[in-house]
């Protein structure tokens, strides 16, 4: 029996171990593989292959049942999921349903979650910018959250490094406040995108800026994307149903495949992890414990390294469930702030107007993607009276003309007819908001999940500088719409809740000072080494751009540190 | 759902006396009693065709093949034929079936089944004609006078709301189904799985 377990031990003994398969976990267990460790991918949901499970893919519009709509029964049952923009028909397979998965909300929270390999990078909206200093230097200028212990040139050849391989289309715009990266070729702006953003450019005396939004799509397809089967990218603008060319970047499309190809990886799905267990003796994680999803058992994995990448709020669970003597509160909370400092980006407001410009001009075939504002607010100094400021999503298009008000064969000829309508444009905000330590998540002290682990409560709210920023964006962006001579500009204030942006961050932040902060600049506990956080939770701030790019080059820089520090013996 | 069980364990009645006369007391009698009996008049005669099942499995609606038969006429009524085909040949009262099956609140389905029992009688009393018995422009013209509250007799608000309420969700279902159909997807407006390319100023 001895042997046996001691077979057993050795079968559950990895080089690294990584929590989670989505867009920061996958670009880990490459890394990880590629440099020839034994990795081990616990991926809580079922298996999601590349193809093969993605059973919506080529559906024409009429063979879903509902054309696309969500029948009333799963939408009364699941009141958060269902809010979700890309919860439709043909990817609602690829979200967690509130009832399976419960949480607590202390204050309203939509928590969308996709538990299956490859998480959310399955649906996400595939936008990609970098961040630059001043986005990194943020806190310190302004007095909230604190400092990062990073600047854009620690990150800069991590960005470079993730975009290659990603495969990024975006246009080199040359602005010092969304830095230019390793581009393929960019997405058209159309004509009254082009229009917009040289009268913008000129009405604000180059201060302000509409480009094409960077993106993770494969505009070219070169050596590194062939290698790992990707084409080029259709503009079928569905996305969200897994794509059936690899056109855009997911972690079942690129590098988890590609790192099951080096035979170093091990993807165990179904695998709920408890916590991460701590060794007194060594002073350092030995392992992880999971829940198999379906027998239920506990089962013990162990590595030298480990990384948490199970999204940001999970990551916070897991290290807040992962008590030991020496850290009582979670593993590595020694100040007392894991699971404080969250904070999201602020989507709550809409512009929208319309332009007789162009008419006889269009648009044909389908674009994946849209034109972006970066923040123009408070960039080089405050100049509001709130702090930080907002990016903003802009497009514009036409669509069909028809009067629907008849019946019978005025009606069916109105429906019949081609006429396009005058070119319609919008807008939407994201906003960064101030991480707060009254903006938290903690363990709830009675309510467990199936698998008998604490549920999360949550308790995020909006703050008076949110609501002036929704102020400013209707303000400002109704102020460029109407200087570009668009009519009929309405505003909206959707006053969703937090959560929906699903760019929640934080709780595990970085910084220098491991009293104020839970990690260090390579991403590792301060007080637990070789445990590293590259998802959303370690973000000190938010700033205002889509943030899984930053997540990749976090997750491909501390994994190759990692390894260093383990060659040199010091993890 | 919605009384047909019980309704259906009286005798079956094959003749309701209700409409047979078109004189005018006899027409304020009827529009009293079917005021008295609300929904009754429609399950009877539900009742009489309940053999025949709709066509097509639906899980809470409890409809049969007359019922399927009334909203075929009404979806083709909204879209008819011309020189394509109206929304009877591309099954769109399926279509409209399915959606209030699965994607209204049960207080919804309510309204639709209340709807379709009673548009006969209301086209009856409002307009002096059935429903079913109008020739398609007479039915289009009931529904848009339905759709927008002109021109009708009736005083009790609750029964135009349903009324209005039915037509609006036959309406939206049918210009979803229609357009949303293989044949508009490909006949009409062929609809690209892959496109392929993004043009951002082409000429219209």
């Amino acid at each position: 029996m001895a042997n046996l377990n001691i077979d057993s031990i050795k079968d559950r003994s990895f080089d690294a171990i990584v929590i989670g398969s989505g867009i920061s976990g996958g670009w880990a267990a490459k890394e990880f593989t590629e440099l020839g460790l034994k990795t081990l991918i616990l991926e809580r949901g079922r298996d999601v292959q590349h193809l093969k499970d993605y059973p919506t893919t080529n559906m024409l519009p009429w063979e879903f049942k509902h054309h696309n709509q969500v029948p009333y029964d799963i939408i009364n049952e699941n009141p958060v999921i269902s809010k979700c923009y890309a919860f439709k028909e043909d990817a609602m397979h690829f979200f967690v349903k509130d009832k399976e998965h419960p949480y607590v909300q202390e204050k309203p929270f939509d928590w969308i979650r996709g538990y299956q390999v490859g998480g959310k990078s399955l649906m996400w909206a595939r936008h990609t910018q970098r961040w630059s200093d001043l986005d990194f230097e943020g806190p310190a200028r302004d007095g909230f959250a604190a400092d990062w212990p990073i600047r854009y040139k620690d990150l800069t050849s991590w960005y470079t490094y993730v975009e290659k391989f990603a495969g990024i289309s975006g246009n080199r715009d040359g602005l010092a406040e969304l830095p230019d990266g390793d581009f393929l070729p960019p997405h058209e702006l159309n004509c009254v995108e082009k229009y917009f953003k040289s009268h913008i450019a000129k009405h604000y005396q180059n201060q302000r800026h509409v480009i094409i939004a960077r993106c993770a799509h494969l505009t070219e397809v070169k050596d590194v994307h062939r290698q790992q089967n990707r084409g080029l990218c259709m503009k079928r603008d569905l996305c969200q149903r897994g794509c059936p060319f690899g056109g855009y970047f997911s972690s079942n499309a690129s590098t988890i495949p590609w790192a099951l190809k080096t035979g170093n990886l091990t993807l165990r799905p179904h695998s709920v992890v408890e916590s991460v267990i701590y060794d007194e003796n060594k002073g350092r994680a030995t392992g992880v414990r999971i829940i198999d999803a379906i027998t239920k058992e506990a089962i013990d994995y162990f590595a030298n390294v480990i990384f948490v990448n199970a999204s940001a709020l999970n990551t916070n669970l897991i290290l807040l469930n992962s008590k030991s003597s020496r850290f009582p509160d979670g593993l590595g909370n020694d100040n007392g702030l894991l699971g404080k400092y969250v904070a999201f980006h602020n989507y709550r407001a809409r512009v929208s107007g319309t332009y007789d410009g162009y008419p006889n001009h269009t648009t044909d075939g389908r674009r994946p993607t849209s034109a972006y504002i970066p923040r123009f607010r408070n960039l080089y100094r405050q100049e509001t009276d709130f702090l930080r400021g907002y990016a903003a999503g802009f497009g514009a298009g036409r669509a069909l003309q028809r009067d629907l008000s008849g019946f019978g064969e005025a009606l069916k000829n109105e429906i019949l007819k081609k006429d396009l309508g005058p070119w319609r444009v919008g807008s939407h905000m994201m906003g960064e908001t101030i991480p707060k330590e009254s903006n938290y998540v903690k363990l709830d002290s009675n309510a467990k999940d199936e698998w008998g682990i604490p549920q999360l409560k949550i308790s995020v709210d909006y703050d008076d500088n949110d609501e002036k920023m929704v102020k400013d964006y209707i303000e400002q962006i109704s102020e460029m719409f109407a200087s570009a001579g668009f009519t009929d500009i309405r505003s909206t204030d959707s006053k969703q809740a937090p959560g929906l942006d699903i760019h929640e961050m934080g709780g595990v932040r970085m910084g220098n000072d491991p009293k104020t902060s839970l990690l260090n600049k390579w991403n590792q506990l301060h007080a637990c080494k070789n445990v590293f956080v590259t998802d959303g939770a370690c973000m000190t701030s938010t700033s205002t751009q889509n943030p899984s790019l930053t997540y990749m080059a976090f997750a491909a820089r501390s994994a190759h540190y990692a390894v260093e520090e383990m060659k040199k013996r010091n993890l | 759902m919605y009384l047909i069980h019980i309704a259906c364990t009286f005798k079956p009645v094959k003749e309701f006396p209700l409409f047979s006369s078109g004189n005018s007391m006899n027409r304020r009698l009827a529009i009293k009693q079917a005021a008295l009996l609300g929904g009754a008049v429609a399950f009877f005669s539900s009742c009489s065709e309940q053999a025949k099942k709709a066509s097509i499995a639906l899980q809470k609606l409890n409809l049969n093949a007359k019922d399927e038969e009334l909203l075929m006429k009404i979806v083709e009524a909204i879209l008819p034929a011309s020189s394509s085909p109206g929304a009877a040949r591309l099954n769109v009262h399926h279509f409209v079936l399915i959606m209030v099956d699965d994607c209204l609140s049960p207080q919804d389905q309510k309204v639709f089944v209340d709807g379709l029992y009673s548009i006969d009688a209301f086209c009856k009393r409002n307009f002096g004609k059935r429903f079913e018995k109008s020739d398609k422009p007479t039915q289009a013209e009931m529904l848009t006078a339905i759709q927008n509250n002109q021109d009708l007799k009736e005083k009790k608000e609750g029964e135009i709301k349903i009324m209005k309420s039915f037509v609006g969700m036959c309406k939206r279902y049918s210009l979803q189904g229609f357009m949303g159909s293989e044949y508009y997807l490909t006949q009409i407006m062929p609809y690209e799985l892959v496109p392929g390319r993004y043009h951002g100023c082409v000429p219209v």
